[in-house]
């Protein structure tokens, strides 16, 4: 092979082939002789094998032959560098050697071959090949391999290997040895995969890039059938990247290659809706609704895409209008949606649920709530084994104040799922109301056995062992979760730095950025996470403090702001409690800890106000106060307070009408109630104070510790 | 006949609940030995499904060839000591350190051994390709926290690393292991949903509460298991964790899901073209 002319590869190569073509016809030997067939095969392979490696030696030379030859003569325009065509028996080459070690049930060697050929430095003629030979490796090696059973392909394959069929016992390596071989990938720094997935990545992510170049994407009818082979292949090889990626939590990377595949997707189902699941995972919310939607457009029948709409629109995104059609349609599809029509009505109840709690009319919150009620109930009918109907229901009861039929129903929903954490703090918080303090703490205790990280638990229960073993417990409790958070979110995780950057960590973290995201709320305490102005002004206080930490160094770097918001928070539970002590100094180092974090939260600076006022710097209290309303102008507690100084300083008026507005933002809050009571009776308005102190009283009476509404209301 | 599979399991269980905590690793390893053990524990598993945890028991990862099985807990301590086991073994090294799995995402723009970036041509030159420009991320798992207890919040985070290890020993899995995973993910999907009538599987019905990773690795192995010999077993498993993955509106088990039958069905065509 040294040195001898191009065209003599080839012949050589095609003369391997030949034999091995020919060889395969000569009739078996009788089964007695298995050895001698064995043999055979071997025979077989080793010439193909030999003429595959010479036809990629034979490529690669006329290709560098041929580049050469233009450079030589560039000025004139020398032959057209015309596409070479791969003959049969070169091709046969190629191509039996592996299909015969597979056929043999010895994959390892199937394996090697592929692997031989695509190290192989790629031709113009080879391109095809390698592209169909890449993805085949890449099936392989997810469908077929595990981690356990994978060897790199720099390392020599293992001896006994559980993919290899066990009776037929053929050598691993191969018995012949070439002069000269294939020119293989080399350099300094090659990356080589050291894991099945990771092959399987590279591989398919070469494929991708082929695919993808040779699209064709003509919609002229003549070019039809190359449009959908076409599109087959790069739908394929879109569909391994998915599960490759899938299985190692890659969703925002995935979400980026899926996207690459839109220039296929026109009126293609398949891709658009494996999109928009993408970019769902990959948290990605807004694109995705709009995704879900031509979704819908493409197959107006499913009503698992219209579901998922409401899912994200009720979310983070908090889009309820939307919401509310994306439900609506899954409703109007009456009895065809099947098991999913209970979920419609879920969905349904769970935007009006919402809708009542952002409404700042009253008559609005009525009817909303009313609607939701409904809906609920509706839903619980068609599925009564499902514990979410129920329990939704519960929740819907506890906040519109029925509280002895919402304890009713969340008894039902904990039959159903008896350690559901939300449905646990349900009852707790629905004991509270009807005082129960102690019950509710003991209810609280056993879940937090069960959920010992859920910091919503933790919190709710800070407040009631103020109440019911005094405030050095709860600074205990506040202990344990500074203890808590660090070890939840301190893990030294090198790359913990983003969202979706660590493998199946993000099972780990992501479930604990979601009992993060449902705070009883760094946004607004008293009206929960979900208020449609406190998540305007939670990003307003973002924003700003984002400016305001830059200044100094000791502030939170990069990194998802969940954790650092529930740092916040304790600190900030850990000053209330020292406030209730009457320890000013202490309360002034908690909130000080939570405004270096975000120093410019609202609720940072109500509680400033707060311990200003403890200190008895009113006119302090109420510079902080008046901050803290301009970030978040509905916040109801700073408007209290804000009004029961205003009515110290005598300015009756403004404290009436701070005090209604609050009263309209928040109908249920009976301090605010109370304290319009007082401002009434100071105005010698006697017969609305009476109704205002009746009213909180009424209030009082069904009041929980903690809002119901901290509970997060997701589908 | 189940009640002698019910007491050949019972004293394997009590024999094991006596050992002393340096053997179990041994007497793990040993299981795939006794001939009458691991028949009679799946058969247990699949008439008396009875407990709705699942207990997934690792042996050993040191003797790689050793087999791995599923089984329903009999008691809930069996269950804590067993995973106790499986998992401080998985994921503390051979010094006691915490393990850290890393895994590295390939990058076209970095020469490997199957490819130059020169040659892959256009590569889109995006913000985000630039962004990346020669990074070959690295992705880390861990370290993992060492579970003492087995608490409701966390029992999807033990059972999505469990069957991660699990998962990572597909090729070493008898068929019947396989078998198993399929029936059990059917089960664990659908019982309390309208299907289980349709499957018509008996005993508990209430629903099971799942999550979507879980259930992305739960696919994982019935992937595995379809394009293994286990085809009809295989694709009503992954038939049943869609259905699942639909109603409870999981993006990434559906997203993997679909692809795979996509993929199966798009092969399917192939053969018959070419066949």
């Amino acid at each position: 092979l040294v040195g001898a002319p191009v065209y003599r590869l080839s012949m050589i190569a095609e003369a391997y082939a030949t034999k091995g073509l020919c060889l395969e016809k000569v009739p078996m030997a009788s089964p007695s002789l298995s050895s001698r067939n064995a043999d055979r095969d071997q025979e077989i392979i080793t010439c193909y094998e030999k003429s595959g490696d010479i036809a990629l030696l034979y490529l690669q030379e006329v290709e560098k032959a041929l580049s050469a030859g233009i450079q030589n003569r560039s000025p004139k325009p020398g032959p057209v560098t015309q596409e070479q065509e791969l003959g049969y028996f070169l091709e046969t080459g190629l191509q039996r050697a592996h299909v015969i070690h597979f056929k043999n049930g010895n994959l390892t060697r199937g394996v090697g071959r592929f692997r031989e050929i695509l190290r192989a430095v790629e031709t113009r003629t080879t391109q095809n090949l390698r592209m169909t030979i890449a993805r085949q490796l890449a099936e392989i090696l997810l469908r077929g391999m595990c981690e356990q059973s994978y060897w790199n392909p720099l390392e020599d394959p293992p001896n006994h290997s559980p993919l290899d069929d066990p009776l037929r016992h053929t050598p691993h390596t191969k018995d012949y040895a070439l002069s000269r071989r294939p020119r293989t990938y080399s350099g300094e720094n090659l990356f080589c995969p050291q894991e099945n997935t990771e092959e399987a990545l590279l591989l398919l992510l070469i494929s991708e890039s082929m695919a993808n170049r040779d699209a064709v994407l003509s919609r002229i009818p003549e070019h039809n059938n190359d449009r959908i082979i076409s599109l087959q292949s790069a739908s394929l090889v879109y569909d391994l990247l998915t599960i490759a990626l899938g299985r190692r939590g890659q969703y925002e990377m995935l979400s980026e290659c899926l996207e690459r595949a839109m220039k296929f997707a026109f009126e293609e189902f398949h891709l658009w809706f494996q999109l928009a699941l993408s970019l769902m995972a990959a948290g990605k919310s807004a694109r995705a609704v709009k995704v879900l939607k031509e979704c819908m457009r493409l197959k107006p029948d499913d009503p698992t895409i219209p579901l998922l709409a409401v899912k994200l629109c009720i979310g983070n995104l908090h889009w309820l209008e939307e919401g509310e059609r994306f439900a609506k349609i899954v409703i109007d599809m009456g009895e065809k949606a099947a098991e999913f029509r209970a979920k419609g009505y879920l969905a349904i109840g769970l935007v009006y649920s919402l809708r009542a709690t952002d409404a700042s009319l009253r008559g609005m919150q009525e009817e909303y709530q009313k609607k939701a009620l409904s809906a609920f109930q509706r839903a619980q009918s068609l599925s009564p084994t499902d514990h979410l109907a129920v329990f939704y229901l519960a929740l819907q009861l506890a906040v519109s104040r029925q509280i002895p039929e919402a304890l009713g129903y969340v008894r039902q929903a904990l039959q159903l799922q008896g350690d559901d954490v939300h449905s646990l703090h349900l009852l707790a918080l629905l004991l509270s109301a009807q005082k129960h303090y102690h019950d509710a703490l003991n209810i609280i205790e056993m879940a937090l056995s069960e959920y010992p990280e859920n910091f919503i638990l933790l919190f709710t229960k800070v407040k009631l062992e103020t109440l019911c073993r005094g405030p050095e417990e709860a600074l205990l409790s506040c202990k344990r979760m500074l203890q808590i958070w660090k070890s939840c979110y301190n893990l030294t995780n090198p790359s913990d730095s983003g969202r979706g950057s660590s493998l199946l960590d993000r099972a780990v973290a992501d479930r604990r950025q979601l009992n993060a995201m449902t705070l009883p709320d760094f946004s607004d305490a008293e009206t929960g996470s979900v208020h449609a102005t406190s998540i305007a002004a939670s990003r307003v206080e973002q924003a700003l403090s984002e400016v305001a930490s830059s200044l100094q160094s000791s502030a939170p770097k990069q990194g998802p702001l969940h954790p650092w918001m529930t740092l916040a928070q304790i600190w900030l539970h850990a000053a209330e409690v020292y406030i209730g002590m009457g320890k000013a100094a202490e309360a002034t180092a908690c909130t000080q800890e939570a405004a270096n974090l975000f120093p410019m939260s609202h609720n940072v600076l109500f509680m400033k106000g707060q311990v200003a006022e403890l200190r008895g710097n009113v006119d302090e209290a109420k510079r902080w106060y008046e901050e803290a309303l301009s970030i978040s102008p509905t916040h109801v507690k700073t408007m209290q307070r804000l009004g029961l100084i205003l009515h110290q300083l005598q300015r009756y008026s403004l404290a009436e009408k701070i005090l209604r507005d609050a009263v309209q933002v928040n109908s249920t809050a009976h301090d605010v109630w109370n304290s319009l009571g007082e401002v009434l009776q100071a105005q010698g308005n006697d017969a609305a104070a009476t109704e205002c102190f009746l009213t909180a009283l009424e209030l009082e009476a069904s009041c929980p510790i903690l809002p119901f509404t901290i509970i997060p209301r997701t589908l | 006949m189940l009640a002698m599979d019910h007491g050949v399991v019972e004293e394997w269980l009590s024999e094991f609940k006596t050992l002393p905590e340096t053997a179990v690793s041994s007497y793990a390893a040993s299981l795939k030995d006794k001939g009458s053990l691991v028949p009679a524990l799946y058969k247990v598993i699949r008439e008396n499904y009875s407990d709705p945890l699942l207990l997934f028991f690792i042996n050993s990862r040191q003797n790689t060839n050793s087999k791995c099985l599923f089984l329903s807990p009999v008691s809930f301590l069996s269950l804590s000591l067993s995973l106790s086991l499986s998992l401080s073994q998985e994921i503390v090294d051979k010094d006691g350190q915490s393990k850290l799995l890393s895994f590295t995402i390939p990058s076209l723009s970095k020469p490997s051994i199957y490819h130059e970036p020169s040659s892959i041509g256009s590569l889109a030159l995006t913000e985000g390709a630039l962004a990346n420009h020669g990074l070959s991320r690295v992705v880390y798992s861990g370290p993992h926290l060492q579970r003492e207890t087995f608490t409701a919040q966390n029992r999807f985070e033990v059972l999505t690393f469990l069957l991660l290890c699990y998962n990572a020993s597909l090729s070493y899995m008898s068929s019947s292991s396989l078998q198993s995973l399929c029936q059990l993910s059917s089960r664990v999907c659908i019982c309390g949903y309208p299907r289980q009538q349709v499957r018509r599987y008996k005993g508990i019905s209430s629903r099971l509460m799942v999550t979507s990773e879980f259930l992305v690795q739960l696919i994982t192995g019935i992937h595995f298991a379809l394009c293994n010999g286990e085809v009809e077993l295989g694709s009503r498993a992954l038939d049943d964790v869609l259905y699942r993955a639909q109603l409870d509106l999981f993006p990434e088990a559906l997203l993997v899901g679909n692809a795979i039958k996509s993929s199966l069905h798009g092969a399917a065509l192939k053969a018959n073209k070419e066949g």
